[in-house]
């Protein structure tokens, strides 16, 4: 008995017969706890040794596996894997979640979610700041529409003047000859000649480095006051030329026209017209004007 | 199904024709060493009796019918708890261990891939059902034999 149990190799179980193995698989089935490996060698030899299934099945064997396959296919049919069974779960939810949004009115707004959905323009997909929402302060800008004065302006801002001392307005007829930029020891002269025909225009500013200690008066009544913006301004009548002194911070300013029928008060009134610079919102735009009274 | 159940089949014929004249209780034994069920441990034994009395009783619940009633066959008592813990630990260490080319003969699936650990009840059901093949193959042997 001994020997039944002992465990044999797979050489020695080859070697036996089928009804010799069929013996010792049931042997060792009886026993509790079987072998398992020598259970799984003998079936192993076992199968190698068959012929094979049988080309018809009786009915009853046939019935069998009929039934067998049945029951395969229902439980490979119940047995959906659970990631899909999640998935297929949180579809569901969405798809309800988004049928309550859209079909459940909104009290607040009384506007239905597809109203909403057809008043969206371009702009909402473009992702464009609003105008209306970005505002740039106020400063003062020069702007003029005669480019000789806007290049005066320039070399002036060049020499670090942000005082307001460039005209505006001149006579459009005038252009600019040449600005002249002349620096010394204790000032830079900036001298713009604007030329009509025969007659001129010279804007002179001169700049002092150091605070200027500057008063003009006038000594006797050949001139006259023009106050603008609480600076005096000297108009000096000389024969047909006029001239325009005036005196602003640490810059001596004057204003020399070689012609009598030039507006020296409106230029003059130019010269503190401001304009705040353009808004993102047109309808914050405002211009001043310092109109000229003359 | 396809082709891989095909296998199974063949298997019960091959069972049926060298362990026809034995009892289910040796097929099922046979079916859990095949799968690599560890024979030392209580989930072992604990599987084979419950297979059995789900193949005589099909309509049986587990938790409710098998578990207890397997409980019951032993002194002491066990409860039906353990008898499900201890099958699930058997199942696992089965799973662990397992050779796919066996598993898919009384599990079979599209793939090796696509198997999945089956639970204890798909685990007693599945061996059940080829009990019962293999009882049918049985009568396909013992017509060749006549």
């Amino acid at each position: 008995m001994n020997e039944h149990n002992k465990s044999h190799s797979r050489q020695e179980l080859e070697a036996l017969s089928t009804s010799q193995l069929e013996r010792l698989l049931r042997r060792q089935l009886e026993q509790d706890p079987a072998d398992a490996i020598h259970v799984r060698t003998i079936i192993d030899i076992l199968q190698n040794r068959d012929e094979g299934p049988c080309a018809s099945l009786t009915p009853a064997a046939q019935a069998a596996w009929d039934k067998y396959q049945r029951r395969m296919e229902y439980s490979a049919s119940m047995s959906t894997p659970k990631s899909s069974r999640t998935w297929k779960a949180i579809a569901a939810v969405a798809l309800l979640a988004l049928a309550l949004l859209i079909f459940i009115p909104q009290p607040a707004s009384a506007q239905s979610i597809f109203s909403r959905f057809i008043s969206w323009t371009e702009d909402i997909f473009q992702l464009l700041i609003p105008e209306d929402t970005f505002v740039t302060p106020p400063e003062y800008t020069f702007r003029t529409g005669n480019p000789g004065l806007q290049q005066v302006y320039d070399t002036l801002t060049d020499l670090d003047v942000s005082a307001p001392v460039v005209p505006m307005w001149l006579p459009e007829e005038y252009e600019l000859i040449d600005i002249i930029v002349i620096p010394t020891r204790t000032q830079t002269s900036a001298t713009a000649t604007f030329q009509y025909g025969n007659d001129e225009i010279i804007l002179t500013y001169y700049i002092y480095s150091q605070g200027t200690s500057h008063d003009y008066y006038c000594s006797d009544d050949t001139g006259q006051l023009y106050e603008k913006n609480g600076t005096a301004f000297y108009i000096i009548d000389n024969h047909d030329s006029q001239i325009v002194v005036w005196s602003q911070d640490k810059i001596e300013c004057s204003l020399f026209a070689s012609c009598r029928d030039v507006a020296l008060r409106r230029i003059i009134n130019s010269i503190y017209q401001m304009e705040e610079s353009q808004c993102y919102n047109s309808n914050v735009l405002s211009v001043y004007f310092w109109s000229c009274p003359w | 199904m396809g082709q891989g159940i095909e296998r199974t089949l063949r298997h019960a014929i091959l069972l049926a024709r060298h362990l026809s004249r034995c009892g289910p209780q040796y097929i099922v034994v046979a079916v859990l060493l095949e799968l690599g069920v560890p024979a030392h441990c209580a989930g072992y034994t604990y599987l084979k009796h419950a297979i059995l009395l789900f193949h005589d009783n099909p309509a049986a619940i587990l938790s409710k019918g098998i578990y207890p009633a397997v409980g019951q066959l032993f002194s002491p008592q066990v409860s039906q708890l353990q008898v499900e813990q201890a099958i699930r630990k058997a199942v696992d260490e089965a799973w662990k261990n397992r050779e796919p080319s066996v598993w898919s003969i009384y599990f079979p699936s599209a793939t090796d891939a696509a198997m999945k650990k089956p639970t204890n009840a798909e685990f007693i059901a599945q061996i059940a059902y080829f009990v019962e093949l293999w009882e049918g193959c049985c009568k396909e042997v013992a017509y060749e034999r006549t």
